[in-house]
């Protein structure tokens, strides 16, 4: 066969993928990314107007509140990334009705949002099973305004991020955990490692693509935080829960100013790349 | 090093059946001890119960002067290669000899001299930068052995070491392990399934058959002697020749009735009844008379050559052993074998060997 013909077949064979890449990746990035710098409404055709969306974006006190609350909204990462790591161990252990601690743990995963977004509205109400629960252990005599208060509220949301997204990292970490070779850790108990001594010195470098992997998916699906806040609290208290991303969306869809939502998010997505960067530079295996 | 005693060993799994039924061994210090038998007939279990892998239901380890049989596997002075060779992927070579020593709190130097000794002797001392990946098959055993030598453990434990390299790495292989015993002196206890491997590295084998051990002796007194049919079966390539025969006692002889009719006088035995002939291939030879055969298949494996014939009325055809300088019949001819009577074992209907007694011409 012709050097020529391979090549034909070969764009034939990428031709779908790459048609596909095009109309719902490439095309919506760039384009994005072109009317980040103009004043676009949806009716009118776009109007350039370089970089003055992202000095607003920047004068706006509610962007610079909406990145800190983003930039906070990253302590989800090492909390869920530890908890699925723990719950991930609990649970490839050969114990009786394991199975159905697994299928627990992940059925939050499959809940859609609005249906938790409903449920944990109803848990965090000043009446409601949490507040009910303190009351009953005596922990606290007045209830505590988990969505009302403005200085937990973005916590409130954090932790149903962490409760629904724990599942989906318990499941990755324990796929990892199952590749882990079994023999390996029985050279390690022949060589006098304890209980802690695998786990630390075996198990986390042998799941650091693992850890990797996960790190790096809920970085990024912290800081695209958006359906928790507005299906909960639409961003208030006070602004307090106002994300980056619930930003865009509010300028964008709502207010229809294109633009100033698309600048936003070309300044997340920078944010994103940087935090993906950092992931690879500090916890990818260095190879030997 | 230790001489190691197994006093009715015991496995059985909470949920299934008993795999180890009262194991009785005796290892001497600085033995060499192969433990074969077919898969799953429980040898690496037994390994794994005396490295301290696997829980003992009954029965004692001793491991020197020590019950070992509630001491933690990294007390217990064993050192383990496994058949995956189970090295640290994450780790240098360095990293994984040196692994086990660290958490024993050694001191640097000790690690680094210990490394260097084991090192230089599996000439592995060019490697041990590099990680498990980037080393062959053969690399990454010689790594596993030296992290078992750093330790300088009292017994050494291989479980099936060779099973995944190529067969003539494997062969390379058997050689320096021999060598590593001679160097050593260590007592050393081998699993594998594979007769050659048992044939030519054990001072003893302990064939192992469904939980039980057959037969215990040197790899010549097992292939000369096998107290049995399995063990019989079991070592020597190819198998042994079985033939069901009738016997009945002739003076200080046996009389067979070989399944066609011949008859032949076996010196030395005194049996009788239906038993079983077993013969090894090297004692059939063809002749100008005796047991009518059909060739049906010669193969050349360049020293000898294996004749399988095939009597009448026998649905497994005999293995004969020629030299590569006899000349074979063709496949399909019919021919005559002899049997050589005095290398002839004599199996009773229990399947136990029928010992005879020395005799001559």
């Amino acid at each position: 066969m012709t050097s020529r013909k391979n090549t034909l077949q070969a764009w034939l064979f990428l031709g779908p993928a790459l048609l596909l890449l095009m109309a719902f990746s490439f095309w919506p990035v760039g384009f994005g990314s072109y009317l980040a710098f103009t004043q676009y409404n949806l009716i009118d055709a776009p109007v350039w107007v370089g970089l003055d969306n992202f000095r607003e974006l920047f004068a706006d006190e509610l962007f610079i509140s909406a990145l800190k609350n983003s930039a906070l909204y990253l302590l989800v990462v090492p909390a869920i990334q530890v908890l699925a790591l723990l719950l991930a161990v609990l649970v490839n252990n050969q114990l009786p009705g394991i199975k159905f601690y697994r299928a627990a743990y992940y059925l939050p995963v499959v809940t859609t949002v609005s249906v938790i977004g409903v449920i944990w509205n109803f848990m965090y109400t000043d009446d409601g099973a949490l507040n009910a629960v303190l009351r009953w252990l005596h922990v606290i005599n007045e209830p505590i305004g988990w969505l009302s208060d403005d200085r937990i509220a973005l916590f409130s949301v954090m932790f149903v991020t962490i409760w629904r997204g724990l599942g989906w990292y318990m499941v990755l970490y324990l796929a990892g955990l199952q590749s882990v070779p079994q023999d390996v850790y029985e050279a390690a108990v022949l060589d006098g490692a304890n209980a802690w001594q695998r786990f630390w010195k075996i198990t986390v470098p042998l799941l650091m693509p693992t850890i990797l992997l996960c790190s790096v998916m809920s970085m990024l699906a912290a800081v695209k935080c958006f359906e928790e806040v507005q299906i909960m609290t639409k961003g208030g208290p006070m602004q307090s829960t106002y994300t980056a991303l619930f930003y865009a969306y509010e300028f964008g869809i709502k207010s229809l100013n294109f633009g100033r939502a698309l600048a936003a998010s070309l300044v997340m997505s920078v944010f994103c790349v940087a935090l993906a960067w950092l992931n690879f530079r500090y916890l990818q295996p260095r190879k030997k | 090093m230790a001489e190691l005693k197994l006093k009715q060993i015991k496995k059985t799994y909470d949920e299934g059946p008993t795999v180890i039924h009262g194991v009785d061994l005796d290892i001497r210090d600085g033995e060499f001890m192969v433990f074969v038998g077919p898969s799953g007939c429980g040898k690496s279990t037994m390994m794994r119960m005396i490295a301290g892998l696997e829980d003992i239901s009954a029965g004692e380890v001793w491991i020197g002067d020590t019950l070992a049989n509630d001491v933690p596997p990294a007390k217990r002075g064993v050192a383990m290669v496994f058949q995956s060779y189970a090295l640290y992927p994450h780790m240098t070579v360095r990293e994984n000899m040196a692994f086990g020593l660290k958490l024993a709190g050694k001191s640097k130097q000790e690690i680094n001299e210990a490394v260097t000794r084991a090192s230089d002797i599996l000439q592995i001392g060019h490697l041990l930068e590099r990680k498990p990946k980037a080393l062959s098959g053969g690399q990454r055993q010689r790594v596993a052995i030296g992290r078992a030598i750093v330790r300088k453990p009292d017994v050494f434990l291989f479980d099936e070491p060779l099973s995944n390299l190529d067969a003539a790495l494997r062969v390379q292989m058997r050689i320096e392990l021999t060598r590593l015993h001679q160097d050593l002196g260590s007592t050393m206890i081998y699993v594998t399934h594979d007769q050659v491997e048992a044939m030519t590295m054990g001072d003893r084998i302990a064939v192992f058959n469904a939980g039980r051990i057959e037969q215990v002796g040197t790899p010549l007194a097992l292939y000369q002697h096998p107290a049995n049919l399995f063990v019989a079966g079991f070592l020597g390539s190819p198998k042994m020749n079985f033939l069901p025969v009738s016997a009945s006692i002739f003076g200080h002889s046996t009389s067979i009735r070989l399944p066609g009719g011949e008859l032949l006088t076996l010196p030395g035995a005194r049996a009788e009844g239906e038993l079983t002939l077993g013969i090894r291939a090297e004692h059939l030879r063809f002749a100008e008379h005796g047991v009518p055969v059909t060739v049906e298949l010669v193969e050349h494996l360049g020293d000898v050559q294996i004749v399988y014939a095939r009597a009448a009325g026998q649905s497994e055809p005999l293995a004969v052993k020629l030299g590569s300088d006899s000349t074979a019949p063709a496949s399909g001819s019919r021919a005559w074998l002899a049997i050589d009577t005095a290398q002839c074992h004599l199996f009773g209907p229990d399947g136990q060997a029928i010992r005879r007694t020395e005799h001559t011409f």
